[in-house]
């Protein structure tokens, strides 16, 4: 039996991930914790989430890390306190379930790594490659039909949020080192979105990335554009071996989808390409029911970032893709819980336990999804100066 | 008239109805033909008409892969903040894809085909040297004014 310390509560992807962590036979919950000096708001979403899940809150991380019945930290603190937090947990000898992405720094992902592997202990970062449709990409990439992969194209931009307000006219202008990454209203939607595809593109063609060049844009929502944070981005990418990669990630609204938002990859190959959508195959429905319409403004959560965010406004499924049980793609984990759940929603957390109890490393360890951070903060780099980064 | 001066016709009349607010961004795929030659030409026409579809010029290009290795990307910046990243590739499958995802501020448009692609020399002479030389330099370049 895995005892599992949740580190930071609600308001956090912890919403996501304690639920699946309580539902497998082989954990149990010991408790929320998190850093002595965290805000006090940061406090109270913890106290509350440890009520809802029935666990004690233990208010000190290192006290509750230095428990022996602790043998896993599931970590959703805020992106900027994760590398310090993630080697305490790794020194403590506790294995690592990472909320993505990794960390807010290069130098913090790699201390991270370090730590890890010093105390020998396993790390995951929740992505979506254990999706339906990812698996569908990876198989296709590994029958050789496409021949030779050229060039790798991913799209994740989610439909939420209250678009239209953010002042268009001129190109944003970025800044490097980026410093902060979460508000209550925003967050940086390259660095938050664009994590998922940058797994992908590295778990599917296990290259590395080599050139990077990138922009930002503040195009939908003026929450981003007053704490000067994009809500969109795009990279371009060179991997080992002259493949091409691409992505673009960003927020794009409520009504910019009738689902949560473009979701796919495009494989090119030098014998023939192939497109993967999360939402096909799929059977849509149009008919005399209500028209779906975007939540009430939630002042605590306008961008509806969190499961208990949408849930306070009642954030009504969007219906009409229906994804018929047993097709190979299905929505993806970490999409708002305002549409519904395809039948083989992905399990992140159980396929985290499975590698424990074999001894094996993750494919999203923590040294893989470093390689991501570090592209992503080329990617920052790139945006601010109009120039191609080379790692 | 032809496939891109059509398509981009049609996707301007839709922005002059202002149903997705202001267009701001474009994701664009075009597997179009099996003729390496075609490519660097079709990349200018589509970086081209999302120029018209945005209302300004493309000041910066950066383009990867090349038309010998059958697949070329562009992510180019135009002048009033707006972006775009096309790829063109030559076409193995029997069917052609033309897939286009135009953001706007207020919407989205989406566009699929698979369309029976004759190329045209309509490139804008500009962006295509442009493209040409971000190719060869590895590098971001200015698009001439």
């Amino acid at each position: 039996m895995y005892g599992v310390l949740l580190v930071s509560g609600g308001r956090t992807h912890q919403e996501n991930y304690a639920p699946l962590f309580a539902a497998d036979k082989r954990c149990k919950l010991i408790g929320v914790t998190d850093e002595t000096l965290v805000p006090p708001e940061r406090l109270q979403w913890n106290q509350r989430f440890a009520r809802e899940v029935g666990i004690p809150l233990l208010p000190d991380l290192d006290a509750a890390l230095a428990r022996p019945d602790v043998q896993i930290a599931s970590i959703c603190a805020e992106p900027e306190r994760r590398g310090r937090i993630a080697v305490r947990v790794a020194r403590a000898g506790k294995h690592i379930y990472m909320d993505k992405p990794l960390a807010a720094s290069a130098d913090d992902a790699r201390r991270i790594v370090a730590a890890v592997q010093k105390a020998g202990v396993r790390s995951h970062m929740d992505t979506m490659v254990r999706t339906p449709w990812a698996e569908q990409a990876r198989q296709a990439l590994a029958s050789g039909r496409l021949g030779e992969l050229r060039a790798i194209h991913c799209d994740l931009l989610f439909a939420k949020g209250n678009a239209g307000a953010a002042p268009l006219g001129r190109p944003r202008r970025e800044k490097f080192p980026p410093q902060r990454f979460t508000f209550v209203n925003s967050k940086r939607e390259l660095y938050t979105t664009g994590v998922y595809s940058l797994a992908l593109i590295s778990w599917l063609t296990n290259r590395r990335v080599r050139t990077v060049r990138a922009v930002t844009a503040n195009y939908f929502f003026i929450e981003h554009a007053r704490n000067d944070v994009e809500d969109f981005g795009m990279i371009a990418m060179g991997l080992d071996g002259g493949i091409t990669a691409t992505l673009t990630a960003g927020r794009i609204g409520w009504t910019s989808d009738p689902m949560a938002g473009p979701t796919r990859i495009l494989l090119v190959g030098t014998r023939g390409s192939l497109l993967v959508d999360a939402y096909r195959p799929r059977l849509e429905i149009y008919s005399d029911e209500p028209s779906w319409t975007p939540p009430p403004f939630n002042p605590g959560d306008p961008m509806a970032f969190w499961k208990s965010g949408q849930a306070e406004v009642k954030t009504r499924p969007k219906q009409a893709y229906v994804l018929p049980a047993g097709a190979p793609a299905a929505v993806p984990a970490g999409v708002p819980s305002g549409v519904p759940s395809g039948p083989e929603m992905p399990n992140e957390v159980g396929y985290f336990l499975d590698c424990i109890d074999q001894k094996r490393e993750s494919d999203m360890s923590a040294a893989r999804a470093a390689e991501g951070i570090e592209v992503l903060m080329a990617a920052y780099q790139s945006a601010s100066t109009g120039q191609v980064v080379r790692l | 008239m032809s496939y891109f001066a059509w398509l981009e016709k049609a996707v301007a009349e839709a922005i002059a109805q202002k149903r997705i607010g202001s267009p701001v961004s474009l994701r664009a795929f075009f597997h179009l033909s099996a003729d390496h030659g075609v490519l660097l030409p079709l990349l200018g026409e589509a970086l081209g008409a999302a120029g018209v579809w945005f209302a300004a010029p493309a000041v910066r290009v950066y383009a990867l892969g090349g038309a010998r290795d059958g697949q070329v990307t562009a992510l180019v910046e135009y002048a009033a903040g707006q972006t775009a990243l096309v790829s063109v590739a030559t076409l193995h499958d029997p069917a052609p894809l033309a897939d286009l995802l135009l953001i706007g501020n207020h919407g989205t448009l989406r566009y699929q085909d698979q369309p029976d692609y004759r190329p045209a020399d309509r490139a804008n002479a500009k962006l295509l040297q442009a493209i040409e030389k971000s190719l060869a330099g590895q590098a971001p370049v200015e698009v001439a004014p």
